[in-house]
């Protein structure tokens, strides 16, 4: 009788353990750099949060790893009648949120008024800027947003004060109104109140980032029960942890492309494709005097080596291009003026501005962030040698370094710009219109602001084009930045998972995934 | 002929102890490579040519180039300069303020000895890299950061060494005499104390030596510690980590240096013990 219970008991626990192993083999693994520094979809997003929170919460359309758009939340839109400027949209109706509550255009309003009320510290706010009504919303005279209305429970109408071509396809990640009443400015941390394909279940800080499948998404319940984000900082780590398959995905850092593009095993793994980024160099006039002369700025770009950038540091697996809309984007013109690297007209033209052979100059540094710590020690090595600047590399950890980059302190440094979405606005507009907070080098230019000014309410397309075209143009030919080598996006993928496309947003896009 | 007769004697003793002459030979090359390298290094340390990334070893660079093409062999020279230039700092600041305290504490007792002590147990308890943390968070990173950071963490010990000295010393007969003959405290501090525990301290330095690289290489291996582009040893063992399984010279040079370099000194300064111990004598 005792063997018969032993025997029963050991069944048990063998089909307990294939039941869990089983249960917990459908959720993708993939890692992160990083924490990511929240997962508030309100707030200003940079790289790590974006990629927790795409798959979480979603906008009026997505974009797919072409980078075109498509409905989402919104199934259709037309501009607005009676005089109005402004659309109106036409919701999904079969979009629901994690709490079960069905998304209606309540939400959509309840998440702009959101957005404007300065407590939340939106890091898109500006999108809505010229919404009727915004200005009183964001003084705190109003709380009704008068130019949002509620036709009914899937159609609103947002109003402008001035043509805004781009909104419907801006990323406002809308959220579940009623959850985020119920829990107040923590309520990110409480549960997951978007429409995407996954909802946020657990983030253990310093280990991991749990999100669960949402059964009931529009776009058909995911092929995996859940995504796991391992934190992972170390690129070695990365690389070992995906051998021992504790990984699914390993998404790559340029430092590792050295090492994963020579080796063989990872041949038929390795996904890759072109992002849609900006790499670029800041140089801040107010914060370091000589940048003041557009020949120093012209002289720096000229004595950086982009092909030996391509093929030393990145082993080939990267691309340079001319202009600062990156290829891609329409928008995008590779009829622009080469970027040379011409060491001989670097020197003569700082010598020109007063500083031969870098004499004169004060000593500055050229600040970065741990994980392209060798770039900028390749920058600083480069510029010292050519010129005879003395530019020391400064690496500071990069939340650090994304608040003194927008904060204007930086006076000298490489930066990175990925598009929330496939227009030239999100280039030219955020980084250099003298008023926006992104605009990190404090490059001011009352002709670029009118162009960009143009462009922003101009509704046909080629015309909305050729003013970004004047705008870009009108960068380069100021030097007010200009483009560096950008790596390809890539990942290591198991050949037992399918569905992974890697897209120009610079993100690996997992929604399609599926786990053999 | 008495002095050639002393250092004699002193030879065979060194020779009885062969940690001192390896660990004496290795702290010899160590020194010598880090007073030279700006003479003997092949290459400029900060020269950078990407093209020429993880070269492995051979005729044209004796240890291969690192990620952004630099000779490793010169960055391990000039690494050697650091590393001994913040040693032999740490360590003198540490026994200023080690013995300082520690012969004060010692000699005075009392209350004086009580509030010193607690002081140094306080210093004691921080962990120094979480103390380098907070100073480069103040400071910010690099080779200030790193002396600060471990002279507060290694003074203590040196304080604590020179108390117990000086409490067995204090009782001798010697002592009482200059004390009763009116010698003021700082000259009986300076004639009779400091010349007897010259001996062990001299062998803690050696030790410590050793152990302040090892610090520094830990603390530049977080980030906290020498900045590019100048070379320090725990870096290069960070930075050759990331190429460890197709280009491991880096990491393994840059271990190499540090372990050989460590075991030196330890091996010097447990045969200087040895040596200058008198009951050890005549081993």
């Amino acid at each position: 009788m005792k063997a018969r219970w032993k025997q029963l008991a050991a069944v048990c626990a063998v089909a307990f353990v294939a039941w869990s192993a089983n249960a917990t083999a459908q959720v993708l693994k993939i890692n992160l750099d990083m924490d990511p520094p929240h997962v508030d979809p309100i707030l200003y997003q940079e790289n790590i949060s974006s990629r927790v929170l795409r798959d979480i919460y979603e906008s009026f359309t997505w974009s797919d790893e072409t980078g075109a758009n498509h409905p989402a939340l919104a199934k259709s839109w037309e501009p607005l009648t009676g005089g109005r400027t402004g659309f109106r949209f036409f919701l999904r109706d079969n979009a629901v949120f994690h709490t079960g509550r069905k998304f209606t255009a309540k939400d959509v309003k309840f998440t702009l008024e959101y957005m404007l009320n300065p407590a939340s510290k939106a890091g898109n706010a500006d999108l809505l800027q010229t919404i009727v009504g915004a200005q009183a919303v964001k003084a705190g005279t109003a709380k009704d947003l008068e130019g949002v209305k509620i036709v009914n429970d899937l159609t609103i109408d947002v109003e402008f004060t001035e043509l805004n071509p781009s909104f419907p396809i801006a990323t406002i990640q809308f959220v579940d109104s009623e959850f985020v009443k119920e829990h107040g400015a923590e309520w990110f941390n409480k549960g997951s109140a978007g429409t995407g394909p996954f909802k946020f279940s657990r983030w253990q800080r310093g280990s991991r980032v749990e999100l669960l499948a949402h059964d009931a998404y529009w776009g058909g319940k995911p092929k995996v029960s859940g995504v796991t984000y391992l934190i992972i900082p170390s690129p070695e780590t990365v690389l070992a942890q995906y051998d021992a398959n504790e990984l699914h995905v390993a998404d790559l850092q340029e430092s590792m492309f050295g090492q994963v593009f020579t080796d063989a095993r990872y041949k038929n793994q390795l996904m890759s494709g072109m992002r849609a980024s900006l790499y670029w160099m800041g140089m801040n006039p107010e914060a370091y005097a000589p940048f003041k002369d557009k020949r120093v700025r012209e002289a720096v770009s000229l004595a950086i080596d982009r092909d030996a950038i391509i093929k030393g540091l990145f082993k080939g697996a990267a691309t340079s291009f001319d202009g600062v809309v990156p290829p891609g984007l329409n928008g995008y013109t590779n009829e622009l003026p080469k970027l040379a690297y011409d060491p001989a007209r670097a020197k003569k033209l700082l010598a020109e501005a007063g500083y031969p052979d870098g004499k004169g100059m004060p000593p500055v540094t050229i600040t970065g962030w741990p994980v392209i710590k060798d770039l900028v020690t390749y920058y600083a090595a480069q510029l010292n040698a050519v010129l005879g600047m003395p530019v020391t590399p400064n690496i500071i950890e990069r939340t650090t370094w994304i608040k003194s980059a927008n904060a204007g302190e930086l006076p000298f440094f490489p930066s990175r710009w990925t598009a929330a979405y496939m227009d030239p606005v999100q280039f030219l507009d955020l980084m250099w219109h003298s008023k926006s907070r992104f605009n990190r080098a404090k490059w001011k230019n009352a002709e670029f602001d009118s162009l960009i000014e143009r462009a922003r309410v101009t509704s046909d397309n080629t015309a909305r084009m050729a003013l970004f075209k004047q705008a870009e143009t009108m960068v380069l030919a100021d030097w007010a930045g200009f483009s560096l080598p950008v790596p390809v996006t890539a990942g290591l993928v198991k050949p037992n998972v399918k569905g992974i496309k890697s897209s120009p947003s610079g993100y690996l896009e997992i929604r399609g995934a599926t786990i053999q | 002929m008495q002095t050639r007769t002393g250092l004699l004697v002193w030879w065979r003793r060194i020779a009885r102890h062969p940690g001192i002459l390896v660990g004496g030979a290795i702290t010899l090359c160590v020194v010598l490579a880090a007073l030279l390298a700006p003479f003997i290094a092949p290459y400029d340390y900060a020269k950078i040519n990407v093209l020429n990334s993880w070269a492995p070893p051979g005729a044209e660079h004796l240890l291969g180039t690192d990620k952004l093409g630099r000779d490793v062999f010169s960055r391990l020279l000039v690494g050697a300069r650091v590393s001994m230039l913040i040693s032999v700092s740490v360590v003198a600041v540490t026994l200023v303020i080690g013995v300082g305290i520690g012969m004060i504490a010692g000699y005075l007792r009392g209350r004086i000895d009580g509030a010193l002590m607690r002081t140094v147990d306080l210093a004691l308890a921080f962990p120094e890299v979480v103390f380098a943390l907070l100073v480069a968070a103040m400071l910010g990173p690099g080779l200030f950061t790193v002396v600060v950071a471990l002279s507060f963490v290694w003074w203590p010990g040196t304080a604590r060494l020179t108390r117990s000295l000086v409490l067995v010393l204090r009782t001798e007969l010697f002592v009482d005499a200059a004390v009763v003959c009116g010698t003021p405290t700082l000259m009986i501090f300076w004639r009779h104390i400091l010349p007897n525990i010259v001996a062990p301290l001299l062998v803690r330095a050696s030790v410590g030596i050793g152990y302040v690289i090892m610090g520094e290489a830990t603390l530049s291996f977080l980030g906290l510690g020498i900045q590019e582009p100048t070379p320090s040893w725990g870096g290069m063992i960070k930075d050759g980590l990331s190429a460890l399984r197709q280009h491991p010279h880096l990491a393994l040079y840059g271990s190499a240096a540090l372990a050989i370099t460590v075991v030196g000194f330890n091996l010097l300064g447990d045969g200087l013990r040895d040596l200058l111990d008198p009951k050890l004598r005549g081993r």
